[in-house]
C-alpha cells in the first residue's frame, strides 16, 4: 500500500532468507514484536518481507504525538478508512466522549479501533514502527496494547522498537499469538554479511570476517562500512569496534564531506520530526531540498522517504542521524538562534493551518504568548470536536502564573482531566467560573457552569449542592444579554443541567425538559455530539423514571447517531430497556444474556449512573425466575448503593423488590411490611410518577392477597387512572384483572366481568403471556371467572392457551374455588362454559389396536390390572370396534353378553362401564363427570378430543396418501403410506383371535394394509426406487406369504436391475411355497415371467 | 493514586470500583485475601480497602501481612455494622481507619480524606500533646499514636491542669492522631477523670469513623464530640 501509510522506501534491499523463513513459520500468529538496536534493519526486514508476500499493510511511523490516544486514534482511523477506500472526511469515525461514565475515554477509543478493524472485509497488516517513542504510561501505548490484546483472526500487527516494550499481554496469549524477533536474531550472520558485500565490492573473505567481527552483525555498521568502502576503497582505517556508539564518528565523516550549504540545510531541517519540503522552503536558504534528500536516501544514509508516490514527498532522518544533526545545530548556533528557528517553524506551521505543530514548536521556542493566543482561538473548537486531550500538554508547558490568572487556561486545563479529575475539577471549574464572571465572558461562564454541574454529579455531590449550581446556571441563561448568542455553549449547559436534574437531583421531568432544549439547540447548529449526549441523558432519564416506552422511542432515535450502537452508554441503556421488555414478556433466557452484556459495559466504562438500574433489573430477573434468595441479596446491595450514594430513592426500589420477592413466595405479611417501606421511601420522589404508582399498584396486589379488598382498591384506583393516562398497557391490564378479582370477591359480578374483559382484551391485543405482578393463582382465577361467564368470546382461545401454561394443580384448585362460590343456576352455566377448558387440561388417551392392544394415558401405558378383569377391556374394544361414536348400548351388550336377558345385560353393562371409566379416569371432578367415555341417551362414545385411536389415524393417512398420489405429489404420498404402514404393527386386536365380532374388521384392515403396501411398492417402481420397491414387496410377503403378485413383481424387479440369480431365487421360493404349503402350482403368468427372465441375456 | 479493594462479594467490589473511579482513583480489585496480597505487592497501592470477613485470609490477616511487607500503604478495614471488636483489633494492627458496612458516603469520603492526609505525613509519629490556655479553656492538641506506652506522658496532662480554674478541656485530634485498643481505654480513663473533676470535655476534629468508635466505647456520655469538617 502506498500513500501516507506506505512502508518506508527501501533502496538497497537485501533479502534475508533466514529471517523470512522464521517469519513464514510463525505467520499464523497475530502479533510480531521486532526488537533491535537503532539501525538494526527492523523496518527494512519487515518492509521487504511484506513486499515479497504482497501483503497490504498500513505503516505507522510513530512519533511523540501518538502518546495521546485521541490523536493516535485519529491517525489509526484515517489509516483504516484509507485502507477501506473511504476518502478523508467521508464517514469519519467519531468516538463520542463519556456522558454517563467515569472511566477514561481511552477504552472507548480502543473499542472504536477494534470495531473498525473487525469490520474490514480483507486482511490487513498494521506496522507500528519506532514504537519506542511511546511512553509506557501513555494512553497511546495503552491503545496499541488494547489492539494487540484483541483476537482478530485475519489481521496481523508488527511492533518495531528498539527495546522490548512492556505490553501487558497474558503470557499464554503472547505464546499463542505473538512472535518475537530480537536484536541477536536480526544481527547479520557471517554468510549474510558476505551476501551484503558480495554484489557491491570485491572483498576478500578475511576482510568480510573482520567486518563481521567488528560490527557484530549490526546492520547500521555494515552500511557505514559500505559507505567507507565507497569513499576510500579499503577497510584498513576501520576502528576495532563499530557499534551504535561509533555512529557519531561515521556521521561526522560523512557529514564533513558535504558542502556547507547542504550541511546547514540538514541541521535546520533536523528540528522537524518529518521533513516537509513546503516547510523547508520557508526555513532554509535556497537549496534543492528534494535533490539533497533523494541523493542521501539513495545511498541509504539514514534518511527515509515516507511516501514513494508523492511528487513532493516527505522524509525523516534516522533517529541517530537526527540526534547527531541536532547536536551540530546546538554547537554552531546560540540558544536564542535555535529558539528563533523553532519560532519560525511555529509561525510557518500556524500559517499552514497546523496549530498543533505550531504550538509544539512554540513550546521549544518558549513563545508562551503565541501558545496562549492559539489556545484561545482553537481551544473551544477542540472542545466542540471532543479533542481536548492535547490541551493539557500545551497548557502544562506554560508558566504556572500565566495559567492561574487566565480563566480559559484554567478551564481548558480542567477539561483535559474532565473525567478523572475528581474534586479538583470542582475547585478549578469554580475558579474559572468566578474569573469569567469577573471579566464578563458569557461563553466562558456558560461552559464552566455546565462542566461544574457535571463534575458535581460525577463525584456524587449531594443534590442540594448540585441544585445550587443548576439554579445559578438557570440564572445565567435568564440574564445573559444577547440570548441568541453562543448556541453551542447554551446547548451544552442545558445538557449538563439535564444531567444534574436527572442524576444529581432526581427531578426527571425537569431533566428531560432541559435535555430537550439541548437537543433543539444541537440540531439548530448541526452539532451531532451535543445532540447525542443530550439524547443519551434523556434516555437515561426515562430509564430512571421507569418509563420504558419513551426510553425505547428515544433509543430508536439514538440508534443511527451511535453508528449502530457503538457507544457504551447507548448499548448499556438499550440493554436495560431490552431487559425490562424481555422480563415483561417472560423471555427470561434473553433477559439473562442481556444482563451479562450490560454488566460488562457498565463495569468496563464506569457507567456508575446506570449501575443501580442494572442491579434492579438483575434482582427482578431473579424474582421472576424463582431465585428469591439471590433477589433479596441484590435488593440489599441496591440498598447499600443507596446508602453509599446518600440517596433514598434506591432504598425505596430495594424495598419494592423485597416486597415483590415475598409476594411471589406467598409470604404476604413480609410483603405488606416491605411494600409499606417502599411507599414511604418513594412517596415524595421527584423521579417522575411511574415509580410511585408502580409501588402503589404492587401494594394493591399485595393487599388483595392479604384479603384487605378495601385497601387494595384504594391503591389500585389511583394507579389505574395513572396508567390509563400514560397508556401503559401492561400495567393497565394487570390492574384491570386484579380490580376485577376484587369486585368478584365483593360479589359485584357485572363490574368484575367488565374489568376482566377489559384486562384480557388488552392483554390479547398486546400479546401478553406473562404478567409480572400477578401471581399464578390470581391469573388462573381471573381466567376461570372470565371463561365461566361466557360461552364464546374473542379472547377464548387466548385464555385457553394462557391457562395451559399455568400450573395444572393450581388450575384445578382454582376451578373448585370458582365453582364452589357460585349459585346453582349460575354454576351449571359455568360448568358448561368451562368444560372445554377442563377437557384441555386432562391428559390425552391413545388406544392402539393394530398389534398389541395398548392404552396410553398422557404417554404412559396403563396397566391392564387396573381394569378389574377382562370385561371392562372387552367393553372398550367393542366401543372401538363399532366406531367409538354414538354406539347404542344394546349393540355393546350383545357383543359381550349375547345370551343374557335384557335386565342382566343392562346390569352387566353398567357395572363394567363404571369400572372402565374409573380405570381410565381415576380422579374425576364431580361437576364435570367422566370425560373420556360419554353416555348420552343410551348412546356410548369416546370423547373425540381426549381419546384417539391408531386405527383412525391409519385409515385417515391412507385416504390422504391416495389423494396426494392422485395429485401427483408422490413424495408426500409415499411419506404418508410409510406412516400408515408404520402404524400397522400387527393385526387388529391380535390378542383376541377367537372373538367373532372382531374377525370381519380385522380382515378388512389387513386387506387395507396389503393394499397400501402394494400401492406404495408400485409407486416406488414408478419412481424407479427399485430398492425401496423390493423392500415393500418383501414387506407384503412378510404379511401375506402367498401373495403371488409380490413374487411376480420381485422377480421382474430383480431381473430388471440385473440380479438374475435373485429373480430365480424368488421364483423358486414361490414355487416351493405354493407346492409344499398350498399343494398347488403358481399361476401361468408366474412361469411366463420366469421364462422371460431365463431367456434374458 | 492507586487503590486496592479486597472483598469476597463481587457486587461490593463493583460498587467500590465505580465510586472510587468517579472520585478520580485508579482502582484495582481482588476477590480474596490471597489475590489481594499478590496484587498489593504488584501494584503497591497508596490506599487499601479490605473487608474483615472473607474466606481464606481474612482482612486482619491481610492487614498484618501488608504491615509486615514494609510497603507503605494506608489500610482501611471494612467491618460489619456495629462490629467494634474487629474495628478495634484492626486499629491495634495499625489500620489507618475502618468503615462500617453498609458504607455511608460520608464515612467513605472521610476515610479517604484521612488516608490521603496520612500519606503526606511522617510515619510512626510518637504520641505527644500540646497544651494552650484560652479564657478558662484548656486546649490540648493530640497527635501520634495513642497506645499503652503513652500512659506516663498522657497522665501528665492532669499535672498541668490548675485545679478548679478550668471549666472546659478541649481535646483536638490532629490529622496525625491514631489510636489502638489500649489507647481507647487510656483515653476513656482520662476523660472519666476529667469528668470527675467537673470539667466539661469537648473532643474536636474527630474523623467520622473515630467518632463512631468513641461513641461505641461510650465516650459520648462524658464528652461532646465534634466531627472534623469533611472536604466535601
Amino acid at each position: 500500500m502506498t500513500g501516507p501509510y506506505g512502508p518506508p522506501h527501501i533502496t538497497d534491499t537485501l533479502r534475508r532468507p533466514r529471517l523470512f523463513s522464521l517469519l513464514d513459520h510463525h505467520f499464523h500468529r497475530q502479533n510480531f514484536f521486532i526488537t533491535g538496536q537503532a539501525a538494526q534493519g527492523k523496518s527494512t526486514l519487515v518492509a521487504s518481507y511484506l513486499h515479497e508476500l504482497q501483503k497490504k499493510s498500513l505503516w505507522f511511523h510513530l512519533c511523540p504525538d501518538d502518546n495521546d490516544d485521541v490523536k493516535f486514534f485519529d491517525r489509526l482511523g484515517a489509516g483504516i478508512r484509507f485502507f477501506s477506500g473511504i476518502m478523508p472526511g467521508d464517514g469519519d469515525e467519531i468516538i463520542a466522549t463519556a456522558t454517563l461514565g467515569t472511566e477514561k475515554d481511552l477504552l472507548r477509543y480502543i473499542e472504536g479501533v477494534v470495531l473498525m478493524l473487525k469490520d474490514l472485509s480483507s486482511p490487513l497488516v498494521m506496522v507500528f514502527d519506532d514504537a519506542e517513542c511511546l511512553e509506557e504510561t501513555s494512553s497511546g501505548f495503552e491503545l496499541i496494547n488494547g489492539i494487540l490484546n484483541t483476537r482478530f483472526y485475519q489481521h496481523k500487527f508488527f511492533v518495531l522498537s528498539r527495546s522490548i516494550l512492556p505490553f501487558s499481554i497474558p503470557r499464554l496469549k503472547t505464546g499463542h499469538h505473538g512472535f518475537f524477533l530480537k536484536n541477536d536474531d536480526l544481527s547479520f550472520t557471517l554468510d549474510e554479511t558476505k551476501a551484503f558485500f558480495h554484489e557491491k565490492y570485491k572483498i576478500e573473505p578475511p576482510d568480510i570476517e573482520r567486518i563481521h567481527r567488528i560490527t557484530g552483525g549490526w546492520a547500521g555498521g555494515l552500511t557505514l562500512v559500505s559507505e567507507t568502502l565507497r569513499r576510500s576503497g579499503g577497510i584498513s582505517n576501520l576502528p576495532e569496534r563499530v557499534s551504535s556508539e561509533a555512529f557519531e564518528y561515521f556521521s561526522r565523516e560523512i557529514y564533513k564531506t558535504l558542502p556547507e550549504s547542504i550541511r546547514e540545510f540538514l541541521r535546520i531541517t533536523a528540528i522537524t520530526d518529518i521533513i516537509d519540503l513546503d516547510m523547508v522552503t520557508h526555513m532554509a536558504e535556497p537549496v534543492d531540498g528534494l535533490s539533497v534528500l533523494t541523493t542521501l536516501e539513495k545511498r541509504n544514509l539514514f534518511i527515509q522517504r515516507m511516501d514513494s508516490d508523492d511528487p513532493r514527498p516527505q522524509f525523516r532522518y534516522h533517529t541517530l542521524f537526527r540526534e547527531f544533526l541536532l547536536q551540530e545545530l546546538m554547537r554552531i548556533m546560540s540558544q536564542d538562534e535555535v529558539k528563533s528557528l523553532y519560532y519560525r517553524a511555529g509561525e510557518v506551521s500556524w500559517e499552514k493551518k497546523n496549530p498543533e505543530a505550531a504550538m509544539n514548536y512554540f513550546i521549544k521556542a518558549g513563545a508562551f504568548s503565541d501558545i496562549i493566543r492559539i489556545l484561545k482561538i482553537k481551544g473551544a473548537d477542540y472542545m466542540i470536536k471532543g479533542k481536548i486531550s492535547g490541551l493539557e500538554k500545551w497548557i502544562s508547558c506554560l508558566p504556572e502564573h500565566l495559567v492561574q490568572d487566565d480563566p480559559w487556561l484554567i478551564f481548558f486545563m480542567t477539561m483535559a482531566r474532565r473525567i478523572r479529575g475528581g474534586k479538583k475539577n470542582i475547585r478549578d471549574f469554580q475558579k474559572a467560573l468566578s474569573l469569567f464572571e469577573e471579566i464578563g465572558d458569557v461563553r466562558g461562564t456558560l461552559l464552566s457552569a455546565g462542566y461544574l454541574i457535571e463534575a458535581a454529579v460525577f463525584i456524587r455531590e449531594p443534590s442540594s449542592v448540585i441544585l445550587k449550581w443548576i439554579r445559578k446556571a438557570e440564572e445565567y441563561l435568564e440574564t445573559m444579554p444577547e440570548k441568541d448568542r453562543f448556541p453551542w455553549a447554551r446547548g451544552l449547559l442545558w445538557q449538563q443541567m439535564g444531567l444534574g436534574y436527572i442524576a444529581g437531583d432526581g427531578n426527571i421531568p425537569k431533566g428531560v425538559s432541559a435535555c430537550r432544549n439541548a437537543v433543539l439547540l444541537g440540531t439548530q447548529i448541526n452539532n451531532p455530539d451535543l445532540v447525542l449526549h443530550a439524547s443519551i441523558t434523556m434516555a437515561f432519564g426515562y430509564v430512571q423514571a421507569g418509563d420504558f416506552v419513551n426510553a425505547r422511542l428515544m433509543l430508536e432515535k439514538l440508534q443511527g447517531m451511535t453508528r449502530e450502537g457503538r457507544h457504551p452508554e447507548f448499548r448499556a441503556l438499550k440493554n436495560i430497556v431490552d431487559i425490562d421488555f424481555a422480563l415483561k414478556n417472560g423471555r427470561f433466557d434473553d433477559a439473562g444474556e442481556l444482563l451479562i452484556k450490560s454488566e460488562q459495559d457498565i463495569e468496563k466504562f464506569g457507567l456508575i449512573f446506570l449501575y443501580p438500574s442494572l442491579v434492579e433489573a438483575g434482582a427482578l430477573y431473579r424474582v421472576y425466575t424463582g431465585r428469591f434468595d439471590e433477589a433479596l441479596r441484590m435488593a440489599d446491595h441496591l440498598n447499600d448503593f443507596s446508602i453509599l450514594e446518600g440517596n433514598d430513592f434506591y432504598k425505596g426500589i430495594s424495598h419494592r423488590i423485597r416486597a415483590l420477592s415475598f409476594f411471589k413466595q406467598g409470604k404476604t405479611k413480609a410483603a405488606v411490611h416491605e411494600i409499606q417501606n417502599a411507599l414511604d421511601a418513594l412517596d415524595q420522589i421527584r423521579k417522575g410518577d411511574i415509580h410511585h404508582f408502580l409501588t402503589q399498584q404492587m401494594a394493591g396486589m399485595i393487599q388483595f392477597e392479604a384479603g384487605d379488598y378495601g385497601k387494595a382498591e384504594s391503591f389500585l384506583r389511583p394507579s389505574r387512572d395513572y396508567f390509563e393516562h400514560i397508556s401503559s398497557d401492561l400495567s393497565c391490564a394487570e390492574n384491570y384483572l386484579v380490580s376485577g378479582l376484587i369486585l368478584w370477591e365483593q360479589k359485584d359480578s357485572r363490574q368484575a366481568m367488565l374489568f376482566l374483559g377489559q384486562g384480557f382484551s388488552m392483554a390479547l391485543r398486546e400479546g401478553y403471556t406473562f404478567f409480572p405482578l400477578i401471581s399464578g393463582k390470581f391469573l388462573v382465577r381471573s381466567i376461570l371467572i372470565r371463561m365461566a361467564d361466557e360461552e364464546h368470546f374473542p379472547e377464548e382461545s387466548y385464555l385457553h392457551n394462557l391457562s395451559l401454561k399455568c400450573d395444572l394443580s393450581v388450575v384445578m384448585e382454582e376451578m373448585d374455588r370458582v365453582l364452589s362460590s357460585m349459585k346453582s343456576r349460575e354454576k351449571d352455566r359455568a360448568i358448561e362454559n368451562l368444560r372445554p377448558l377442563y377437557k384441555l387440561l386432562l391428559p390425552r388417551i391413545r388406544i392402539e389396536t393394530l398389534g398389541r392392544f395398548t392404552i396410553l394415558c398422557g404417554g404412559k401405558t396403563l396397566d391392564s390390572r387396573i381394569f378389574e378383569g377382562a370385561r371392562p377391556l372387552l367393553l372398550l374394544k367393542s366401543i372401538v370396534l363399532h366406531g367409538s361414536r354414538d354406539i347404542p348400548k344394546e349393540i355393546l351388550m350383545d357383543d359381550l353378553w349375547p345370551t343374557a336377558d335384557a335386565a342382566a345385560g343392562e346390569k352387566n353393562f353398567k357395572i363394567n362401564l363404571h369400572r372402565l371409566r374409573k380405570a381410565m379416569e381415576p380422579v374425576v371432578k364431580k361437576e364435570f363427570g367422566y370425560s373420556y367415555i360419554i353416555q348420552k341417551a343410551g348412546l356410548v362414545s369416546l370423547d373425540p378430543v381426549l381419546v384417539t385411536l391408531d386405527v383412525d389415524e391409519f385409515l385417515s393417512l391412507i385416504v390422504r396418501a391416495a389423494e396426494k398420489e392422485k395429485n401427483n405429489d408422490f413424495d408426500t404420498a409415499l411419506e404418508l403410506y410409510e406412516k400408515a404402514t408404520g402404524l400397522y404393527k400387527g393385526d387388529y386386536f391380535a390378542e383376541e383371535p377367537y372373538l367373532e365380532w372382531i374377525l370381519r374388521k380385522r380382515e378388512l384392515l389387513r386387506a387395507k394394509y396389503i393394499e397400501v403396501l402394494e400401492n406404495k411398492a408400485r409407486l416406488h417402481e414408478e419412481l424407479d426406487q427399485i430398492q425401496k420397491a423390493v423392500e415393500t414387496w418383501q414387506q407384503i410377503l412378510d404379511a401375506e406369504p402367498y401373495s403371488e403378485t409380490a413374487y411376480q413383481n420381485l422377480m421382474i424387479l430383480y431381473a430388471d436391475s440385473g440380479q438374475k440369480n435373485k429373480a430365480r431365487e424368488a421364483f423358486e421360493e414361490c414355487l416351493h411355497v405354493f407346492r409344499n404349503e398350498l399343494g398347488t402350482e403358481p399361476d401361468k403368468e408366474t412361469f411366463n415371467i420366469y421364462d422371460k427372465i431365463q431367456m434374458k441375456k | 493514586m492507586k487503590i486496592l479493594v479486597i472483598d469476597d462479594e463481587k457486587p461490593t467490589l463493583s460498587m467500590f470500583r465505580l465510586f472510587l473511579t468517579a472520585y478520580g482513583y485508579e482502582v484495582h480489585t481482588a476477590e480474596d485475601g490471597e489475590k489481594g496480597l499478590a496484587l498489593f505487592h504488584e501494584i503497591k497501592p497508596g490506599i487499601v480497602f479490605t473487608d474483615i470477613k472473607m474466606p481464606g485470609l481474612d482482612g486482619l490477616e491481610v492487614l498484618r501481612r501488608i504491615r509486615k511487607s514494609g510497603i507503605p500503604s494506608e489500610v482501611i478495614v471494612i467491618t460489619g455494622h456495629g462490629d467494634m471488636e474487629n474495628a478495634v483489633e484492626a486499629l491495634d494492627l495499625d489500620a489507618s481507619d475502618f468503615i462500617n458496612k453498609p458504607v455511608e458516603r460520608h464515612a467513605l469520603s472521610s476515610a479517604l480524606a484521612r488516608a490521603e492526609k496520612r500519606r503526606q505525613m511522617q510515619k510512626d509519629l510518637v504520641f505527644e500533646f500540646f497544651e494552650t490556655e484560652k479564657e478558662n479553656h484548656h486546649i490540648v492538641s493530640l497527635q501520634g499514636k495513642l497506645s499503652a506506652s503513652a500512659r506516663p506522658l498522657f497522665s501528665s496532662l492532669f499535672k498541668t491542669l490548675k485545679s478548679g480554674n478550668e471549666k472546659e478541656v478541649i481535646l483536638i485530634f490532629n490529622d496525625g492522631f491514631s489510636i489502638d485498643k489500649s489507647g481507647i481505654s487510656l483515653l476513656m480513663e482520662v476523660i472519666q477523670k476529667l469528668k470527675q473533676k467537673n470539667i466539661s470535655i469537648v473532643m474536636e476534629n474527630l474523623s467520622y469513623n473515630y467518632l463512631r468508635i468513641f461513641q461505641m466505647a461510650g465516650m459520648d456520655k462524658f464528652a461532646t464530640m465534634k466531627e472534623a469538617l469533611a472536604e466535601d
